[in-house]
């Protein structure tokens, strides 16, 4: 059963038929428990990103189940999968990935505004975010005034803009060097701490995936150490 | 609304685009609109000049002459609206004065009711109108006529035509802007009858009216059997030829607006393509197919709306410019009017018809890029540098 699991996959496959046939994941099972903080690691192209984006109905499943929230994400239309996006899981990709005609506050407010919120509400939860990742005085900086480490932090912030019950990060602190790295890695670990939300993020830095409550080790599609 | 708030935001980023596609689509509706305009106007110029230059109704027998013409006047004039009817005769004639000479034609009139019809009273150079009522010997030049000969009221003159020849004194100059001054000298009509040698003949009968012509003008057909045209009849074929030549400015128009909205479609692909992996992390975010196809439809719209505003106030000042340009015929040739002032017409339907058509156009051509962007799958989106 799926119930009491933030996230659970059961046979996971994923196939990608691009002239060659790869088999990403093969029949990965898994299941993360609310607030956990779990870091994945695997060597590359392990299939780390392909089940993260699984995991965050970003891409479906060739075979197999992933369950969200109690929620079997393999049976959600288009608009149900963008809803559970919305609502559910928070994003943060190794490159930022802000739009860049948009304000650090801005940018934070896209995925309320995406969800129905009004304006000035979803800019005053937009401060207060970036206010918790201490980006009090770069409000209305936009991405390419702000440093990597900031604009990092700009997209936690985004992320968790709309009290989403689980973070993902592929590779959240890849493009930083070692001292922004960790600092990113702490706000992960802090913000989990503090507001109970369920963190997956993928990293290649060993010492980094330690601090996690538990890492899962993939190799070659499957899960190997949990 | 998401699409709103990122689609201005796109719009206002990349600003010279943006400036681009607007000025593109506005430049096509602006000519459109002033082409259309130049039509209007040169459409209500014929209509203007057909109706001063026409009686108000023109009365005619398939081309003969109308011989007991007598009876036909006094029944038109029974008819209620009737306001003027004359009966009139047209000949060739030639009229020379000292050592020049001129052609022009010969009409025969009641000068009364020929003056009324015309409006002629308040539209003389020299002299009166309806001096020549009743008299053999009286003459009114056009203006163009008078000028060839170098003629003035008071003058003795010469009249040839093909029934004979006769002294006249000119009595009147006719200045009406119109072709009338360089065709026309007008006598009483029993003079040009004599003259022409036919009789108690007209060659029609003009009318003129204190309402519109055409039921009046099917009274008379009623009542005479006789065949009748209003001016806006007249006109109306005119008309016809100009609207046929509008059907290929309408596809050459289209063709025109067509190439300014593809190029916003352009503006809008090349969006898509720099704005890829913005579109996976929106989809990311939990934007629906939906939201990102109406970020890019609003762009479109948008381009295509101001478009139109630049487009409309180019073509008012177009318009505006082109009413102020006089040309002057050349002397040689008989001239139809004094001055050609171009009119332009530029109406509230051909501005939102315009526009409107082009609105849509832009939307049509978004489609593409805007679905092109909705369907990108999240994970490829985001994958693309």
């Amino acid at each position: 059963m799926s119930e009491g699991y933030a996230v659970r996959t059961v046979a996971l496959r994923k196939v990608f038929t691009n002239g060659v046939e790869v088999e990403a994941l093969r029949g990965v099972e898994m299941a993360i428990e609310y607030g956990e903080f779990v870091s994945i690691t695997g060597p590359s192209g392990s299939g780390k990103s392909t089940l993260l984006n699984m995991l965050g109905g970003l891409d479906r499943p060739t075979g197999g189940n992933v369950f969200v929230d109690g929620i079997d994400v393999s049976t959600l239309d288009d608009r149900d999968l963008a809803s559970l996006r919305n609502r559910s899981i928070g994003f943060v990709f190794q490159f930022h990935n802000l739009l860049p005609e948009f304000t650090a506050r801005e940018n934070v407010m896209i995925p309320q505004l995406v969800s129905g919120s009004k304006k000035g509400r979803a800019a005053e939860r937009a401060t207060d975010l970036l206010t918790q990742v201490g980006l009090s005085d770069r409000l209305e900086h936009r991405p390419y005034e702000l440093s990597g480490g900031q604009n990092q932090r700009v997209a936690i912030a985004r992320a968790l803009a709309n009290e989403p019950s689980i973070v993902i990060g592929d590779e959240p602190t890849g493009s930083n060097d070692t001292e922004t790295s960790d600092r990113i890695y702490d706000l992960f670990r802090d913000l989990n701490r503090n507001t109970g939300q369920t963190s997956i993020v993928v990293t290649h830095e060993i010492e980094l995936a330690e601090r996690a409550d538990r890492r899962i080790h993939l190799v070659d599609g499957q899960v190997v150490d949990t | 609304m998401i699409w709103r708030f990122i689609g201005t935001r796109h719009l206002v980023a990349r600003r010279k685009q943006t400036l681009i596609a607007v000025l593109a689509v506005g430049l096509g509706i602006g000519i459109v609109l002033t082409s259309v305009a130049l039509t209007n106007g040169f459409r209500g110029q014929l209509t203007d000049t057909t109706k001063e230059t026409s009686p108000d109704i023109s009365v005619t027998a398939d081309g003969e002459r109308i011989r007991t013409y007598q009876i036909y006047v006094s029944t038109i004039r029974e008819v209620p609206g009737v306001t003027a009817v004359t009966p009139f005769i047209t000949g060739n004639g030639v009229i020379r004065r000292k050592d020049a000479d001129t052609a022009a034609l010969v009409k025969g009139v009641e000068a009364d009711a020929e003056s009324e019809i015309f409006g002629f009273r308040d539209e003389m150079a020299e002299g009166s109108f309806t001096s020549i009522d009743g008299s053999t010997t009286k003459i009114v030049l056009g203006s163009g006529v008078a000028e060839n000969i170098d003629a003035h009221v008071g003058d003795r003159v010469t009249l040839t035509t093909p029934g004979g020849g006769r002294e006249l004194t000119v009595t009147g100059i006719l200045h009406t802007g119109s072709f009338l001054d360089d065709r026309y000298m007008y006598l009483h009509l029993d003079t040009v009858q004599d003259m022409l040698d036919v009789g108690h003949a007209a060659s029609g009968i003009d009318v003129g009216t204190s309402v519109e012509p055409e039921p009046v003008a099917v009274q008379i057909r009623g009542r005479t059997g006789l065949e009748t045209e209003t001016w806006r009849e007249a006109a109306q074929s005119f008309a016809q030829v100009i609207e046929t030549f509008q059907l290929f400015d309408y596809v050459f128009y289209s063709l025109i607006l067509a190439i300014a909205s593809a190029g916003i479609a352009n503006v809008m692909l090349m969006t898509v393509m720099s704005k890829t992996r913005e579109i996976g992390m929106l989809k990311s975010m939990g934007a629906t197919d939906g939201d990102v196809m109406s970020i890019f439809l609003f762009e479109g719209a948008m381009l295509a709306a101001f478009g139109s505003v630049f487009g409309n106030v180019l073509a008012i000042l177009l318009t505006e410019a082109i009413q102020m340009i006089e040309i002057t015929p050349p002397e040689e040739g008989p001239a139809f009017v004094d001055v050609i002032r171009l009119n332009a017409e530029l109406t509230v339907g051909d501005a939102l018809f315009v526009s409107g058509f082009t609105v849509l156009l832009t939307l049509a051509f978004s489609v593409y890029p805007a679905w092109k962007a909705a369907k990108l799958p999240p994970v490829e989106a985001l994958r693309r540098e």
